[in-house]
Parts: C-alpha cells; structure tokens; sequence
C-alpha cells in the first residue's frame, strides 16, 4: 500500500500493521544506492570480461526485485541484497570455478575503487559478497541458459560442478502476475497525487498486501526460528506458498489471516516426496533439499501454525494499547514503534492541514480531498492540562 | 451587518443527533448532556464519552467507561484536576462552535493519542517537536477518575 493510501485509510489494525511493516522497507536512499552499486559492479564486469560474445549483465534477484526485503533482525537490520552476474558465454566455454574466480577478481577491483565505498569481499561456496556498513550484497555467478526463452540462467552449485537452471526474471514476472491489478492502482494512485503518468512512478515506490504479507510473514519467521536460523523455512518457499495463496482484497490484516491459514494447502506430496515447483519453471522443485531433511516439513507446518495463531491474537482484542505490544511480539519492536509513530504523526499532520473529519459513525477519519457528506471537519486545536481555565 | 447568533444547546443537540443518531441528549434551560460510546479509530477500543456544555460556558468532557488507566506514578497526559480531558488551548473554543466539530472529535483525537501513549508512553498529540522527554514529562498531571452524571 502506498504511503499515501495508508494516509486516507482509516487507522484500523491492517493499517496500523502496514504502516509498521514499512519499517522493514529500503528507504529510497537506500535503493538508490542498491542500484548504483550493482550497476557500478556490473560496469566492472563488463570492463574484466572483454572476451565476451555479447552483454554481460548484473541483475537484481530475491527479494529487491519483488519489493519484498526484510530487514535482517538478526544483523542490526542491515539489508541483503542478491544479485547475479551473468556472463554471456556458452557454458562449454568455461568452468564454474574459472566462472567464479573470474566474478571475484571483478568484485576486488570494484572493491578497491574509492567511488564504491570499499567494501569487504567475502568468498562463499557458490558466490560472493560485498559488505557495506548496513548492506550485504550477495553475487552470484550465472551464464544465460540457451535452453531458455525467458531469460533463464544456468548458476553455479554448491561443489562448483553441475550447472543449475534459474529464471530469477520470470520468477519476478509471475509474482507480479499474482498482484499485477493492485501494483496498477497503487501506481495510479500516486500517479495521479503527484500528476505523473503512471510509467513514471517506480514500482518500488509502492506496496502491494501481496508484498507486505510476504515481508510479514518472512519477519515472523525470522523471529519464531531465532534460536534455530538454521532451520527457517526459505524465502522462496514461503514467497512461494504466499502468493499461490493470496486471492487479494481490502484489508491488509484480513489477508495476512487468509493468506496464512491457506498457505500450507499449495504443497503437494506424490510418491512420499514433497513438491513445490518453481511457478516460471515447474521442473525446479523448491523443496527438493527436503529430502535430505526430513524434519523439515513438520518445522514448515508448525510455524504457519504459529503465525496463524498470533495473527488471530492481533485481531482478537481491540485497543491499540493491545495491539502494538502484539505487533511487537510478532514482527519486533522497531515495527510496532514505527506504526506507533507513523499513526501519531499522521494524525497531527493531518489536523494541522485541516484534513481530519469525524465520521457518522463515530470515528476518525484523515479525510484527504473530501471528506463524506455528512462528515464534519474537525476544528484545529492544541491540548493543555492543569486547572481548568 | 448583525452578528451571527451562537448556537444554543438546543441546536448544539440536534447537531450531536445528526452526527450520531442513536446517541443520548439530555437538554434543559441552557444546559446540554451527551453520552455515547465511540471508537475513535478502527483499531481503537470503545469508550462512553460524557459530554457537559452550559450555554456560553467551555465545554467539558470526561470518560465514563471504561476507567483510564494512569501510569505507575498516577499520571495521565492532559487532563484537568476534575479527572475531564484538556483537549483545547486557550483561544481554540469558542461558543460560537459546533460541539461536533470540536469538543466530540477533540475528545476522540485524545483517546487515539492515550491509546498510543499507553502502548509507547509517548503522547504524539503535540506535534513531532513535542516528543522529546521535558515536553512529554510536563504534559502529565494526577487523574482522578470523574464522577459520573
């Protein structure tokens, strides 16, 4: 949801978990950044690999490209980004290894510009990250997969021998699918607050409740395996399992609650193997590692339980007062003191504009251009307190 | 040009009436009282407003139920010694207004920002530049819970 929609909502508890959740977002500064060092990078690499037939490319993948981050709980709520480099080479031309060894020499050399901000490099099994203060950027080597033809990549595997196939890009395009309407009428809406046409308004500028539910359900989960990080559900299975199960609607917290409790229905078992295709390429299963692991499944329904049930305690008490301790204990404190203020401040900002209207029903509203017909406006003021005057 | 005239209760009633249709009026000679239980936002709880105006007189409003709860040290955010709600300044009233578009509403505003406060323990009522810990210590003073007409 937009920060402006959230502005003309009416501050019931999908709105106030909206406005929490936005805490867990990049700011604009900080995807303004994002970008420019993977293009930075990917410059580098276009630089280092000269003997190429074609375009090299460094993408955005995960999270970044769905506008469903997380701030990580775990690390002072530092970012992760992933990203993949791809070389256009024919996978016959080079190895994995040579692949890789090739992508941290680039990494290096951009690492050691003053202009990138010096990052550390770390070297993993399959890819490498730069380190910023506040910011990891995971890379991770790819080729184009000629086997494709909706931009898929072969990446490197664990042991750097068989290549794997990904569609990071069709991935993104299916998830968009699942919210293309709403990703429209957000993109409308400031659109036409800022009189843009509505290809000028950067989708990362707004929210869908499909991403939110997602970055809700990914906090949650980060917080119920603290103990356990190992054993967490991945992000993908449950970006995955989330927007099978979203079928949209109003409110932000209604379709948290539908969307969990329907989750866990979109994995299938057949022959006593769990399966969970990859919607842009059904051949990748993405619980094929759940095979080796056994307990995996039980730990991946237990905690959709979980977060059912503290979904439902949100709701089950009204009050703010009861309800911000809940969003605590559910997505952390930074969330609930982010809604906190975000309702406060939007409240008195909108009395200074004028903008607050008290409804037939009783309740507040920030009325934004007009307010209902038989609505009143409601009077600038201040408060005091002491002895009457 | 003549003045406009300020509403009296009985206007001030059939205004509280239009807003809120199943609420309850009470006037007599230049006296109004209105009680009704209202959630000032979706997410907030239901509270009874009590609402006492003698024609001319400031306004004054009180929680009937449930009980505000004060902090640990008997404290409540903008409240007059009597236990009613301080939601104007000096300046912001006058008789010439509609009690619908200022002491109800003003009264909700307080219960979302007390709401807030009891979550937090900041009141955001003042305005961001009033969040710092000397304007939210001097917003406090004793409650005591008002008797109930």
């Amino acid at each position: 949801m937009s920060t402006l929609q959230k502005e003309l909502s009416p501050a019931g508890l999908g709105s106030l978990l909206g406005r929490g959740l936005a805490s867990l977002d990049l700011t604009p500064v900080e995807h303004e950044r994002v970008v420019s060092r993977y293009e930075a990078l990917g410059a580098v690499l276009d630089e280092h690999w000269t003997a190429t037939r074609g375009n090299d490319a460094m993408a955005p993948q995960g999270s970044f490209l769905l506008g469903t981050v997380v701030r990580n709980i775990h690390r002072n709520d530092d970012v992760d980004i992933d990203a993949v480099a791809c070389r256009d080479l024919d996978k016959h031309s080079t190895t994995q290894a040579d692949l890789k060894t090739d992508v941290g020499h680039a990494a290096a050399k951009y690492a050691r510009r003053s202009s990138s901000g010096r990052p550390r490099l770390l070297e993993w099994e399959r890819c490498w990250t730069l380190v910023w203060p506040g910011m990891h950027l995971d890379v991770l080597p790819a080729l184009p997969d000629p086997s494709s033809y909706s931009g898929g990549l072969l990446i490197t595997d664990r042991n750097v021998r068989n290549w794997l196939k990904s569609n990071p890009s069709g991935y993104a395009s299916w998830f968009r699918s699942r919210m293309r309407d709403e990703l429209r009428a957000e993109r409308e809406l400031v659109a036409k607050a800022e009189r843009l046409e509505i290809e000028e308004v950067p989708e990362y500028l707004v929210k869908t409740a499909l991403q939110q539910t997602v970055q809700a359900l990914k906090r949650h989960r980060d917080i119920y395996f603290t103990n356990r990080l190992d054993q967490r559900p991945s992000s993908i299975v449950i970006t995955t399992l989330a927007a099978l199960a979203y079928e949209g609607g109003e409110d932000l917290y209604d379709i948290l609650r539908r969307t969990t409790s329907a989750m866990g229905q979109h994995l299938r078992r057949e022959n006593g193997v769990w399966l969970l295709p990859n919607p842009s390429q059904p051949e990748e299963n993405f619980v094929d590692s759940w095979v080796t692991q056994p307990a995996a499944p039980a730990r991946l329904f237990e905690w959709i339980e979980a977060a059912s049930r503290d979904f439902d305690d949100l709701g089950a008490r009204a009050g703010i007062h009861n309800q911000l301790p809940l969003l605590s204990g559910a997505f952390g404190t930074k969330v609930a003191e982010h809604a906190a203020t975000s309702l406060g401040t939007s409240l008195t900002g909108a009395r200074a504009r004028g903008d607050l209207s008290v409804t037939a029903g009783a309740a507040l509203s920030i009325a934004g251009v007009r307010p209902g017909s038989g609505d009143q406006r409601v009077r600038q003021h201040g408060f005091a307190g002491g002895r009457p005057n | 040009m003549a003045g406009r005239t300020n509403p009296n209760v009985a206007v001030q009633a059939l205004a509280l009436k239009r807003l809120f249709p199943n609420s309850q009026v009470r006037i007599s000679a230049g006296y109004l009282l209105w009680r009704y239980p209202v959630r000032p936002c979706q997410a907030s709880d239901i509270y009874e407003l009590e609402l006492e105006y003698r024609q001319g007189a400031t306004p004054k409003v009180k929680v009937a139920t449930p009980q505000l709860v004060p902090n640990e040290d008997g404290l409540l955010p903008h409240v007059w010694d009597t236990g009613h709600l301080c939601v104007h300044q000096l300046g912001d009233w006058n008789p010439g207004q509609l009690l619908t578009r200022t002491f109800v509403p003003w009264s909700m505003e307080w219960l979302v920002y007390y709401e807030l406060w009891r979550a937090t323990g900041i009141w955001y009522g003042d305005g961001p530049d009033r969040l710092d810990s000397a304007s939210q210590r001097g917003i406090l003073h004793p409650y005591i819970q008002p008797r109930v007409n």
